[in-house]
């Protein structure tokens, strides 16, 4: 039978719990209510889940509004290490269909992480194959690769992009800022293998789009650009070579090319030598293509007329310090038109002395030598143009010569623009409009006119003198074109050799020149640097020259000047 | 006192519905995952709710003597059980625990029955042996014999968190039984070293005990499991986060349907829910004790507490733990948490219960006919009754 004591004894053991228990329901009462907002922090703390909502890159286009670089929408395969049930298996089904080694996904998958990269950037048919073997723990998100549809051409203007989509060169770098976008974010939330609940979404900014960039050049010129510097290439197969073609009153850069190029859909697997943009960051002495220059100098300060004329010493002429300058062809006396037309460097060394020093520096110096050209790429380079205190008594004649100083391919474009546009300094142009995906303007970089160089009698008088390079007389008799008159100039110039003086078989090999030559559409520069068997720049660059040329002006539909000559005296009568 | 045994039944049912609720809730998206099937857990529970209804009749319907007398015969087939969990072959592991025994897809623990065969057990045992109850030799020393090995068997699986319930059961029963205190004070400081060696010995007990004294030290590691509970309480505050819209089972917080539930009962319904269920707790220990307290035969009286306790023993162990009051022991919480074998034992645990509950109807009809002289004297019903001399 149950004594008393039994009883008590039961009766403390049920105080005992239950009281327990209502230690426990206090206990509770801090924890939930008195402590809520602590661990309510706590609990956003862990489950709060950030997810950035990559915006559209930007679109490049020619100025006619043609691609040239895209972005197109592509999947990137990660996976949840934790999720994945058979990893052996998934790993190697994932190696053969994404192209990937076994042995690195199966590591990924060792780790201790939420979030492992399998493979970025698949096509989406490829993709949507993958995605329909619902392989456990392996998720997709959109991303967006960047497409150039043109390949090599334009490469070394437009650069590239880097696997985030960020810029890595050219275009792409340099205006990265515009094209970029603003990225948007998704508040929500998310279970402890880091995946998204998706029915609790609190909060969404959407990304704004990058910006796109109407380029002033125009893919039609640039592809009959490229297609003649290969063409050069192939013939006579130089280190290196540049095209430049530019609007002379705009400073519009119509065509760029730089070889040896690359494709920049795999910029990944070139190197940087090819990468490089020479026309900006290489620079050379310009030799021959300076001495218009020069003698429009010389025009404008009255120290000469095109028909003075000077005794050219029969090829030799000993300048003191043991120096001797010689010429291409033994020479007479020639006018100063003809030294230009056929070259001579010891004509061109008396003009020089004739205007002097001070008036050389400064002259090179408006023409914009010694300065970068300030277009919109980066790794510029400004060339070099000594300061009159360090020149040398034999600096007036070897300046005139277009040695002793040194100038990018844009530079020397850019000087000729002035003696194209009636002597007007400008500012190339790469960039014409910077708009939004609706087409509404946000930058527009309008033409900077600079400073005037030469007076347009100046022009006129040397525009005469150089229509004679690419006479039956002159240098550059390769560069003529069928029904235009052009204005040029060779250059051939012997490239400094590593070891003291000049090399007698490196050059620089280059034609410059502008058409139609009294009312120019366009200013083309071709450089051969270190072409092979053949040096001078009336064999090497006049033909390519002379054929860009001829297809451009028919790709302008500029009228000939023999139909204008027509015109005039059909109105003159 | 037959209103008593249908309160202690529906009260019982509440609890087993919100456990099935929160089961669904805890488990569905784990389930998804793991089976492929979102009802996986439910299904399996609602099948062991159906057999413990069974179990639950059949603890109303037999009366209480019986276990008694089954006593040592249910013990001696609670042992080879253990003892079998221990065959590689038969035994079924789960995280370096032997606990299982897998019979055609549903897993059973022997250590659930050993709970209550040993509460059988000492009960038949101390109530008929009253008279020799105080002497260290015949008193104290069998059943403490008989506890001890079923207390080491269920330790060596491991299972510390079953151990501890059954031994302090245990003590208990020995304690009302009318064991000298002495002993059993005795016996209680002489275990303490093998527990501190218990303790101290395997490396994730111990760093159980660090994680308790402060979880913030180490919230990736040995802290996470409490840190995750707190933050599912607390960030349930005063009504919840609703029904179904715990964030914290989502993986946070591990297996959340079995020994943690509460914390996401806690997170979805809130104090308040969490209130009702304490409520609900304290009010069936409450007609347990009762039941117990009313009972006049020492059997019945000892079998009743032993089920009532250790019922309430695992309930605090199990909100203490979630709570942070207590270091972590793996106990479920009893109706609630998923689990087949200790819900079928409980709710037959229940039956007795009911059935003690029912005989004191019987037994109240007979004294009223016998002694109609003292209920003429209309003496007020008194909660605790003493017991007339005869």
């Amino acid at each position: 039978m149950v004594k008393f004591t039994h009883k008590f004894r039961s009766l403390l053991v049920a105080i005992f719990l239950l009281g327990a228990l209502t230690i426990l329901v206090i206990r509770l009462f801090f924890l939930q209510v008195l402590w809520h907002d602590f661990f309510v922090e706590k609990a956003s703390q862990q489950q709060r889940l950030t997810i950035p909502l990559p915006p559209k890159r930007g679109k490049i286009v020619d100025c006619q509004g043609r691609d040239l670089a895209i972005s197109v929408p592509v999947k990137s395969f990660y996976a949840v290490p934790a999720q994945v049930k058979d990893p052996e298996k998934v790993a190697k089904v994932l190696a053969k269909a994404l192209n990937v080694d076994r042995k690195i996904i199966l590591k990924r998958f060792s780790k201790e992480k939420h979030f492992v990269w399998i493979k970025r950037k698949i096509e989406p048919d490829k993709a949507s194959e993958v995605i329909a073997l619902k392989l456990p723990g392996i998720y997709t998100l959109e991303e967006s690769r960047r497409v150039y549809p043109g390949g090599k051409l334009l490469g070394h203007v437009l650069g590239f992009t880097g696997l985030d989509d960020q810029g890595l060169e050219g275009l792409e770098l340099k205006f990265d800022r515009y094209l970029r976008g603003k990225p948007g974010w998704r508040l929500t939330e998310k279970d402890a293998t880091g995946r998204e609940v998706l029915t609790s979404r609190r909060f969404e900014v959407e990304p704004q789009d990058g910006l796109d960039l109407i380029l002033t050049i125009d893919a039609t010129i640039q592809t009959l650009a490229e297609a003649q510097l290969d063409k050069v290439m192939e013939q006579f197969n130089p280190q290196s070579a540049s095209l430049v073609v530019m609007n002379p009153k705009s400073g519009d850069i119509l065509a760029f090319v730089n070889r040896p190029s690359y494709d920049v859909n795999q910029a990944s697997k070139t190197s940087l030598d090819v990468r490089r943009d020479r026309a900006l960051t290489d620079f050379f002495e310009p030799g021959s293509t300076l001495k218009p220059l020069i003698v429009s100098a010389a025009l404008e300060e009255g120290v000469v007329k095109l028909s003075d004329r000077f005794y050219c010493e029969k090829g030799s002429f000993s300048i003191g310090g043991g120096h001797v300058l010689h010429d291409a062809h033994p020479y007479g006396t020639l006018a100063v038109h003809e030294i230009v037309s056929k070259s001579s460097n010891i004509g061109m060394a008396k003009i020089g002395c004739r205007l002097g020093a001070k008036n050389l520096y400064n002259y090179m110096s408006k023409f914009g030598f010694g300065r970068m050209t300030g277009v919109d790429l980066p790794g510029e380079v400004s060339g070099l143009l000594h300061p009159l205190s360090k020149w040398s008594k034999l600096s007036p004649y070897m300046i005139p010569m277009g040695q002793e100083m040194t100038v990018t391919a844009m530079q020397l474009v850019r000087a000729y623009c002035a003696l194209a546009n009636g002597g007007v300094l400008v500012k190339p142009r790469l960039i014409r409009k910077i708009v939004d995906r609706d087409g509404n303007v946000i930058l527009e970089n309008l033409t900077e006119k600079q400073d005037r160089v030469i007076s347009r009698e100046t022009v006129d008088q040397i525009v005469e003198a150089m229509k004679g390079v690419v006479s039956s007389q002159g240098t550059g008799y390769n560069a003529r074109v069928d029904g235009y008159s052009v204005a040029g100039k060779t250059g051939t110039a012997q490239k400094a050799d590593p070891a003291g003086g000049y090399s007698h078989s490196k050059f620089v090999s280059s034609f410059i020149g502008f058409l139609p030559a009294d009312h120019p559409e366009a200013v083309i520069l071709v450089v051969v640097n270190e072409p092979q068997h053949f040096h001078y720049g009336g064999t090497v660059a006049a033909p390519a020259f002379q054929e860009l040329a001829s297809a451009l002006m028919r790709y302008l539909e500029v009228v000939p000047d023999r139909m204008l000559a027509r015109e005039e005296e059909n109105t003159n009568q | 006192m037959q209103k008593t045994a249908y309160l202690l039944f529906y009260t019982t049912l509440f609890l087993i519905a919100v456990g099935l609720v929160m089961i669904y809730s805890t488990s569905a998206i784990l389930a998804q995952e793991r089976f492929g099937d979102a009802l996986f857990f439910l299904r399996k529970e609602l099948l062991w709710v159906a057999f413990g209804v069974v179990t639950l009749y059949v603890g109303y319907r037999v009366p209480y003597e019986f276990w008694g007398s089954a006593s040592l015969w249910i013990l001696i087939l609670s042992a080879i059980l253990l003892v079998g969990v221990m065959v590689p072959s038969v035994g079924h592991q789960v995280g370096g625990a032997r606990r299982w025994l897998k019979v055609g897809g549903f897993s059973f623990q022997p250590s659930e029955l050993a709970k209550y065969a040993t509460i059988f057990f000492l009960a038949k045992r101390l109530s008929s042996g009253q008279n020799r109850v105080k002497s260290f030799v015949h008193g104290f020393l069998p059943p403490i014999a008989v506890l001890g090995l079923m207390v080491v068997m269920i330790l060596i699986q491991p299972d510390l968190g079953t151990t501890l319930g059954i031994g302090t059961v245990g003590m208990i029963l020995l304690f009302v039984g009318g064991v000298r205190f002495t002993y059993l004070l005795g016996l209680t400081l002489i275990s303490l070293p093998a527990l501190y060696y218990l303790i101290a010995g395997a490396a994730y007990r111990r760093a159980r005990i660090l994680a308790f004294l402060d979880p913030w030290k180490d919230p990736k590691g040995v802290g996470f499991q409490i840190i995750q509970s707190f933050i599912a309480l607390g960030s349930g505050g005063l009504t919840g986060v609703g029904l179904g819209e715990s964030r914290q089972k989502l993986f946070y917080l591990p297996e959340a349907h079995t020994d943690f539930i509460f914390s996401i009962i806690g997170e979805e319904l809130g104090f308040l829910g969490v209130l009702m269920v304490c409520l609900a707790f304290f009010f069936l220990f409450v007609l347990g004790f009762r039941v117990v307290l009313k009972t006049e035969d020492l059997l019945g009286h000892l079998m009743g507490l032993g089920i009532v306790s250790l019922l309430a023993f695992q309930t605090v162990i199990n909100m203490g733990v979630v709570t942070g009051t207590l270091p972590t022991k793996g106990l479920p919480l009893p109706f609630i948490s998923f689990g087949g074998t200790s819900l079928v034992l409980n709710m037959a645990g229940i039956g007795i219960l009911m059935n003690l509950a029912g005989r004191l109807d019987q037994r109240r009809n007979r004294d009223s006919r016998e002694s109609l002289r003292v209920r003429v004297k209309a003496k007020p019903r008194r909660l605790f009754a003493r017991r007339r001399k005869t």
